[in-house]
């Protein structure tokens, strides 16, 4: 019986030999097809990150070029040359809508720009899409912020007695000037006249609001404290002479504001919007920190500060409806690309 | 007596035999191992390639050092790289490509990150491309 299973040794062996030598070169195979697919994988998804990823550089980079004003979540954002002049126009449809080579003139780069939240600052996401070679499809998503005109901007004007107003306003930098505007020494004989000044000098568009006309005051207060209670103002040039504004329960619309003293917000039910406020010294909310309903307006807070003298912050809120165009750049809305988050 | 006779051994034939058999098994797994571990190698490349585009596409994001019509020229790049890091390829300066060009469309540089590495004799490339704001 020994003898004879002695016999079929050698088929035994080269049977395990050939098992054996299958399962590494089978386990080999395995290794390097899963590493060849990782790999691939890794490249997809690099492209498509990278395709993201350029989506929100593109968004930086035309951000004031993109309307934010009535965007609704799910919106994808267009970018069209509608006028056939090298320039993009942008807008939004509801339908997916993918930003390519037919728009960017490049291959590879491949993205949507979708609206997935409006509450506070607009928030977007950016899809971008690789096809492999193979077919396989790769999507990667970052999520971003547009916060606009967020912070106090200082602007200060250095005085050149030899130029013009304007030009003073066009030529101005934000920051480390050695003298800023000071109504007493101005051409204009105080604040209001600054003011008045100020918003003559072209720097806001008549279109920009219903009853725009700066030399006619709508609404005119000398010499006294004023209180709106239970008011609305819509279209109105408002102009408080040596007086301070309080504010109840009341609605300012589409109106320019000049208040030669400080505003104070007495809650509740205070609303400004799409509107431009010019106060001299400070705004506050029953002497605490401002606290009202502001969007889309332009504050320009005329204040004494301390070492420094009075100079004239501008400070923006929330997205703007008013056509900045006419504005020097430092009053350019101050939108910025914050928040980035891969998904 | 019975064990001597049947441990006469193999004939000659018998062990040429088994040894081509072992050969051309041995030959068959080895050059599928060896082809395995090309394979392998080729991945490592190609993976490092897209770390090395990335890396920089990361340094030309944090550097800004764009310019139109003009390719960035390694010089600039390769300070931001250990030498280890690029060893797969033979000379970085001729086979790293890096192109950028003013898009006026969308008023932003287009980046295009060239990797070329050989292969046994054979070319190999990896490109990515990406859009930058300029500063």
């Amino acid at each position: 019986m020994l003898r004879d299973n002695e016999e079929g040794a050698a088929l035994v062996m080269v049977m395990i030999m050939l098992i054996v030598g299958s399962i590494f070169v089978t386990v080999m195979l395995r290794s390097v097809n899963t590493h060849m697919n990782v790999a691939v994988h890794e490249e997809g998804m690099s492209q498509a990150f990278y395709s993201a990823d350029s989506g929100v550089e593109f968004v930086k980079a035309n951000i004031n070029k993109i309307n934010l004003n009535s965007i609704n979540t799910g919106d994808y954002l267009v970018a069209e040359d509608t006028n056939n002049d090298g320039e993009l126009e942008f807008s939004y449809t509801d339908t997916k809508y993918w930003i390519d080579s037919s728009i960017l003139g490049i291959d590879d780069i491949k993205f949507n720009i979708v609206v997935s939240s409006v509450s506070g600052n607009p928030s977007f996401t950016s899809e971008g899409n690789y096809t492999s070679t193979s077919g396989r499809h790769y999507s990667e998503e970052i999520k971003f912020n547009i916060s606009a005109g967020s912070g106090l901007k200082s602007f200060n004007i250095q005085k050149d007695q030899d130029k013009e107003i304007d030009e003073h306003y066009n030529e101005a930098g934000p920051g480390n000037l050695t003298e800023h505007i000071n109504i007493y020494d101005w051409v204009a004989a105080d604040f209001i006249a600054f003011a008045r000044t100020f918003l003559s000098n072209g720097f806001f568009d008549q279109d920009d609001f219903v009853d725009d006309n700066e030399d006619i005051v709508d609404i005119y207060y000398e010499n006294t404290n004023v209180n709106f209670k239970n008011d609305s103002f819509y279209g109105k040039n408002i102009i408080i002479k040596n007086g301070n504004l309080t504010m109840k329960n009341t609605t300012i619309t589409d109106s320019i504001v000049i208040i030669d003293g400080n505003l104070d917000f007495d809650p509740p039910n205070n609303y400004i919007s799409n509107s431009i406020i010019l106060v001299k010294d400070y705004v506050s909310s029953q002497g605490a920190s401002a606290s009202a309903d502001l969007d889309n307006n332009m504050f320009f807070i005329y204040a004494n500060v301390a070492n420094k003298g009075y100079y004239l912050d501008f400070r923006g809120t929330g997205s703007f409806h008013i056509n900045p165009d006419n504005l020097p750049e430092e009053y350019q809305p101050n939108l910025s690309v914050s928040g980035w988050e891969q998904l | 007596m019975i064990f001597l006779q049947k441990n006469e051994g193999f004939t000659l034939i018998e062990i040429m035999v088994a040894l081509l058999l072992g050969l051309i098994l041995f030959l068959t797994f080895s050059s599928i191992f060896i082809s395995g571990l090309r394979s392998e190698g080729d991945i490592d490349n190609k993976l490092k390639a897209k770390n090395v585009a990335n890396s920089i596409v990361e340094y030309i994001r944090k550097n800004k050092n764009l310019e139109n019509d003009n390719d960035i020229v390694w010089g600039d790049v390769e300070k931001a790289f250990d030498d280890d890091e690029v060893k797969f390829i033979d000379d970085p300066a001729e086979n790293i490509k890096i192109d950028s060009e003013y898009n006026n469309v969308g008023n932003i540089y287009e980046v295009e990150i060239e990797i070329k590495w050989q292969e046994r004799g054979n070319e190999r490339s990896y490109s990515l491309h990406a859009l930058l704001l300029g500063d």
